[in-house]
């Protein structure tokens, strides 16, 4: 009865920007509400959700994902296993640095300490491998974020709907954070369009619109979302693909880096001394040693080869997906009428 | 044109009764069978296939796949277009690449060529082990025990190859045989506890497996290397072998000869043209006097070239010289090598006189064109001054004449400059090539075969089936490295407690206020003593009560008999290594080397033993002496040595540091002394036989070894052609010149790094090795529970009977 009061009201009422909605989602509010707690949607982004979706990953690695699959559950899936694949990476460095350090109690003092200096250009390096491969892929897609619009390390809130386990009379439903544009094949553009029409105003275009105007198209394009679904799908393809290689230049660098001198002297116990070994260990990486031609400039070479293939990771993506607008003009003009025969 | 789906229209073309019919009524056809009969529309035939391959043509498919992921990588940068699963292989070939960037980076840092090599070893074993060890613990296992395997691989329909269990909820079923629903859901979740069991294991597999691994093939690689580097040693050094034979009949002692190669080893510099032709035109129209070759020999770095080469080779130009006598020599080497100008020396000859009866007869042109025509081709200056004196031109006129003629010195220098090129240059390189790979102290210390000579003998000494069952205990002693070999710390610090507690109970002390709790570093051990003996009388009923005490942790002493088989002759003579290296080493090192190998191992296993005993020994000793002293016992020529300081405090160094490097200790005492026979006289006086009379064997016969030593030793100094028989010959050699002998490296730390070494591995090896043994055993074991569906299909199981 309510509604029909509502309605109304709104007949009288001449002005109808300002009318209220009609039907159960009167408000976007509420529908956003009930649409987010059932479905699959992108959160708001912030520069902690990488950090936040990867200790949700390996939290659940260990709490629910091993158990799911040591039990063979049928709900385990894709994600988990892909997931799963950050344990062996956690471990294996932690291994590595044991390999080296590990047997040192049993050594005389002048071998474990030795050995000491060892384990720690090798745990730096090991440490910095990774950091070098995050930096790589951080900031080749930080810079095509800012020059193109797509954030492709945007990621969505999933939520997966369980069969029922023995014993259970209702599946769960468990929450996952997968990337939008993980995957080139499927991404999810249905969750663009439901969050711009969420979120804007039911314009389904914002987002499409929005990336147009960055990759150079002046005017607003009639159905910006095909036009952009192919060149994201190669933006997206080519950043993948290049950032596949730069980023284990990268790691090689963190490792060089790692294993100079400078490094050896780090003690745990005052991290001030990480810090003077970064610097240090970069100069003597710099510098490198004047045995040979090749040790003197392969700390340079890889240096300046890890700067090198990130930046190709932007600037090629970049350049197929930009558009010039002087050479593309719609061929269909808004503001003239035009007779359909 | 009506559209089909595909499903229809391969129906449709697969129906061969309308194969005659054209299109349109084929269509028509089609459309009333399937209003007729719609349960026989099938899906499409499934592209999908499996791979089955063997191990060998895996590999190969995968280098193959590679090449692949490298084509794609370029043709997705390119076009943009390209599917998830080949994008996620070429994160496998980014992986690869860095791989290989990092061993290349790490392989220019390594000091060794074997620590190169395993640079790349390493990368490539660890990539291996990546694959391996699923393929080796979880699939096959899983294949013999379930029959599933969890790293099937198939070709998808759109060509792609795929792990078959990859995604859980996506198992393409078409593709196998396996039809049966529950037989699914076996291998569905054998797979999955599988592949999920490979994600736990795999972070400490891959690191554990590549490690045991490289640990395992390094020594191989290294002798490799070292065989490598001996083989082009001996290559290099085929056409020397006669020099250094020449060399080892001239001189008694070749490595005297070759040190200068080791010891400095520096490229045979080239001429400095430049000073050189200053030189000449500072001296025209000079008589070259001896400063003159004096600097010239200086400009041609032939001192440098002199030294080791004139003697050994007989076709030098310039014969053996002294640097005393090199101005000389070449000085004679120059008149009788360079040539005269022609022209030049027909100016300085026209109006030169001849004295006759009837006054001065000038020389005529037709004469002196005779006089350089019968020179021939033998003009060198000291050839025109023999012709000029024989048709009686005197001297004084000669020289001054002569010095005016251009000198063609060219061919001088060519001479010198084209055997130092061909002969010098590439016989030092060679010498030194061939001492880098045999001798350790040029070469890295782990890269040489003598280095591989000690530890083959540490090993034969390990394994030696003489020992029997005291082997197993020689074994243990060799790598405890609280004992033989490693530091005596924990010794020392048993023993200084023990003296300590002591020296507490007994109260006698004056310095006993000093001292707080157990801080005996803090007590001077000197003063310690000099307290402990304050109120004793030497050889008094309290002073054997005090050594007695004292010798109480002697009676923890591991049993010397294995000690004395060890000294056998026959047991020494086993230790011969199996790997001869070089027959050019008989030139270098002598005939007896292998045997002098042999002896080195038995004087060190001697002598740490002996240098154990002095551990214990020691506050016995240091009693002993200070109780002597005390009582003016000790002299040397009837002189109490308490009143003649550098005695005294050389007798203290003796007696309170000469322990874990003997030999060494004492050099440097004996130096100290200043005067090598007081010297010897003062260790008669301390390590006198009968001053101890009252201690125990072992202390006995440690003093009476310790007494043979600094004897040795102070014969040796005496004679000091010997070679020094000290710990570090390169230290040696900076404290005293005189003593820069050739030996070739110290003994004993050789043997102590190969002994630490072998400990620390079977350290490492006791904790990763059970680790990997431990994670095999795991993911073996648990594998026989996976793959249990009863719980699935509980009315099976109840009810009896299949559906």
């Amino acid at each position: 009865m309510l509604v029909v009061g509502v309605k109304m009201q709104q007949i009288t009422n001449t002005n109808y920007e300002n009318l209220p909605k009609i039907g159960y989602y009167s408000s976007n509010e509420r529908r956003r509400e009930d649409f987010y707690k059932e479905e699959p949607h992108i959160h708001k982004q912030g520069p902690l959700s990488g950090v936040k979706a990867g200790a949700h990953k390996l939290y659940n690695d260990i709490l629910v994902y091993f158990p799911k699959g040591f039990s063979g559950s049928k709900n385990s899936d894709f994600y988990e296993y892909l997931s799963l694949g950050m344990v062996p990476y956690a471990i294996g460095s932690a291994m590595l640095i044991a390999l080296y350090s590990g047997a040192n109690s049993k050594f005389n003092r002048g071998d474990a300490f030795e050995a000491g200096k060892v384990a720690k250009c090798f745990g730096s390096g090991v440490v910095l491998y990774a950091a070098g491969k995050w930096l790589s892929k951080k900031l080749s897609r930080t810079l095509i974020h800012a020059s193109t619009g797509v954030n492709l390390d945007m990621l969505y809130m999933n939520k997966v709907n369980e069969l029922p386990e023995k014993g259970q009379d209702k599946g769960l439903v468990r929450v996952q954070y997968p990337g939008v544009f993980s995957s080139v094949d499927f991404y999810r553009k249905d969750l663009i369009d439901a969050d711009s029409e969420l979120n804007h105003d039911n314009d389904i275009y914002y987002y499409w619109d929005k990336v147009a105007k960055k990759a150079g198209y002046k005017d607003k394009q009639n159905a910006s979302n095909q036009l952009m679904d192919d060149k994201i799908r190669k933006l997206d393809a080519r950043a993948i693909a290049l950032e596949n290689i730069n980023k284990y230049v990268a790691a090689a660098l963190g490792v060089a880096l790692g294993s100079q001198k400078a490094f050896s002297e780090i003690k745990l116990t005052h991290p001030s001394t990480i810090l003077t070994a970064l610097k240090k260990g970069a100069k003597q990486l710099w510098k490198g040693t004047d045995k040979n031609v090749f040790t003197k400039h392969a700390g340079k070479a890889l240096a300046i080869g890890a700067l090198v293939t990130t930046l190709i990771d932007w600037i090629v993506p970049t350049i197929g997906y930009k558009t010039n607008p002087n050479t593309m003009k719609s061929k269909v003009d808004a503001k003239k009428e035009y007779e359909v025969g | 044109m009506v559209l089909i789906s595909p499903i229809l229209q391969n129906s449709l073309n697969n129906n061969s009764q309308n194969a005659s019919l054209n299109s349109s009524d084929r269509h028509e056809k089609f459309y009333e069978d399937l209003a007729k009969k719609p349960h026989k529309i099938k899906p499409n035939e499934p592209k999908a296939k499996l791979i089955k391959q063997g191990p060998i043509k895996g590999m190969s498919s995968s280098v193959k796949d590679t090449a692949k992921d490298g084509a794609n990588f370029f043709k997705a940068a390119k076009t943009g277009k390209m599917n998830d699963n080949s994008l996620g292989r070429i994160n496998d070939l980014g992986m690869k690449i860095g791989g290989l960037l990092i061993a290349c980076f790490l392989a220019l840092k390594s000091k060794t060529k074997t620590a190169a090599i395993m640079e790349f070893i390493g990368a490539g074993s660890f990539f291996a082990s990546m694959a391996l060890w699923p393929k080796i613990f979880i699939n096959l296992p899983s294949k013999l025990i379930h029959g599933v395997d969890p790293g099937q691989r198939y070709i998808s329909a759109q060509g792609d190859k795929k792990d078959f269990y990859l995604d859980n909820q996506f198992l393409v079923w078409d593709a196998t045989d396996i039809k049966d629903e529950k037989e699914q859901r076996r291998h569905q979740k054998t797979a999955l506890q599988n592949r999920t069991l490979w994600m736990a294991t795999a972070g400490f597999s891959t690191p554990l497996m590549t490690s045991l691994f490289c640990n395992f093939i390094r020594p191989k690689v290294e002798n490799g290397v070292i065989e490598h580097g001996i083989k082009t040693a001996e290559k290099n050094l085929a056409g020397e072998k006669t020099t250094f034979q020449k060399v080892s009949s001239k001189t008694k002692e070749v490595s005297s000869k070759i040190k200068g190669f080791f010891i400095t080893p520096k490229p045979a510099k080239d001429y400095n043209e430049d000073l050189i032709e200053n030189l000449f035109n500072s001296y025209k129209n000079k008589e070259l006097d001896k400063k003159f070759f004096e600097e010239l020999a200086d400009y041609m770095s032939l001192k440098d070239m002199s030294k080791e080469f004139t003697s050994i080779d007989d076709t030098a130009p310039i014969k053996t010289f002294s640097e005393k006598n090199l101005p000389d020599v070449l000085e004679q080497y120059f008149k009788q090598n360079t040539p005269v100008n022609k022209d030049s020396l027909k100016e300085a000859l026209k109006g030169m006189g001849i004295k006759k009866l009837q006054g001065l007869k000038t020389l005529s042109d037709k004469e002196i064109d005779d006089l350089i025509a019968s020179l021939g081709e033998n003009l060198s200056l000291e050839n025109v001054e023999r012709k000029l004196k024989e048709i009686n031109i005197p001297s004084s006129e000669i020289k001054s004449r002569l010095n005016n003629v251009e000198l063609d010195y060219t061919s001088f220098f060519d001479n010198i400059r084209t055997y130092n090129k061909e002969t010098v240059t590439p016989f030092k390189d060679n010498v030194r090539t061939f001492i880098k790979n045999i001798n350790p102290i040029v070469g890295a210390r782990t890269e040489s075969a003598y280095t591989r000579t000690y530890s083959d003998t540490l090993n034969n000494l390990i394994k030696n089936p003489a020992f029997g069952e005291n082997g197993k205990t020689l074994k243990k002693d060799l790598l405890r490295r609280d004992k033989y070999l490693g530091n005596e710390v924990s010794l020392k610090d048993k023993i200084k407690n023990r003296v300590f507690s002591l020296f507490k109970k007994q109260e006698k002390s004056s310095v006993k206020s000093s001292a707080k709790g157990n801080d005996y570093e803090a007590i001077s051990l000197r003063k310690f003593f000099e307290g402990v003996v304050k109120d004793v009388e030497f050889g008094s009923k309290e002073y054997k009560e005090l050594i007695s005490d004292l010798s109480k942790p002697i009676e923890r002493m591991p049993d010397r008999e294995l000690i004395d088989r060890i000294s056998d002759e026959n047991t020494i003579r086993n230790l011969r290594p199996d790997s001869a290296y070089s027959e050019l080493d008989e030139v270098f090192f002598g005939k007896e080397h292998y045997s002098s190998i042999q002896k080195n191992i038995h004087n060190f296993i001697i002598n740490q033993e002996t240098d154990k005993e002095a551990i214990v020994s020691r506050p016995i000793i240091c009693t002993n002496f200070e109780a002597r002293l005390k009582e003016g016992l000790i002299k040397v020529n009837g002189k109490d040595i308490r009143e003649w300081p550098e005695a005294l405090s050389a007798a203290r160094k003796l007696v309170y540091e000469g322990s874990r490097n003997t030999i060494e200790n004492y050099a440097l005492t004996a130096r100290g002394v200043g005067d090598d026979i007081l010297f010897a006289d003062l260790c008669d006086v301390i390590f006198d036989k009968n001053a101890f009379k009252n201690e125990p064997e072992i202390v006995q016969n440690n003093v009476s070894k310790l007494h043979e030593y600094t004897k040795l030793f102070v014969e040796q100094i005496a004679d000091s052609d010997k070679p020094i028989p000290v710990k570090n010959a390169t230290k040696l050699n900076l404290m005293n010149a005189d003593h820069k002998h050739f030996t070739c490296c110290d003994i004993s730390d050789l043997m102590k790094a190969h002994a630490i070494k072998m400990t620390n591995n079977r350290a490492w090896l006791k904790i990763f090795g059970s680790m990997g043994i431990a994670l095999a055993a795991v993911t073996l074991l648990v594998q026989p529970f996976f793959g249990n569906i009863k719980n699935e299909y509980p009315d099976e199981n109840t009810k009896g009977g299949k559906k």
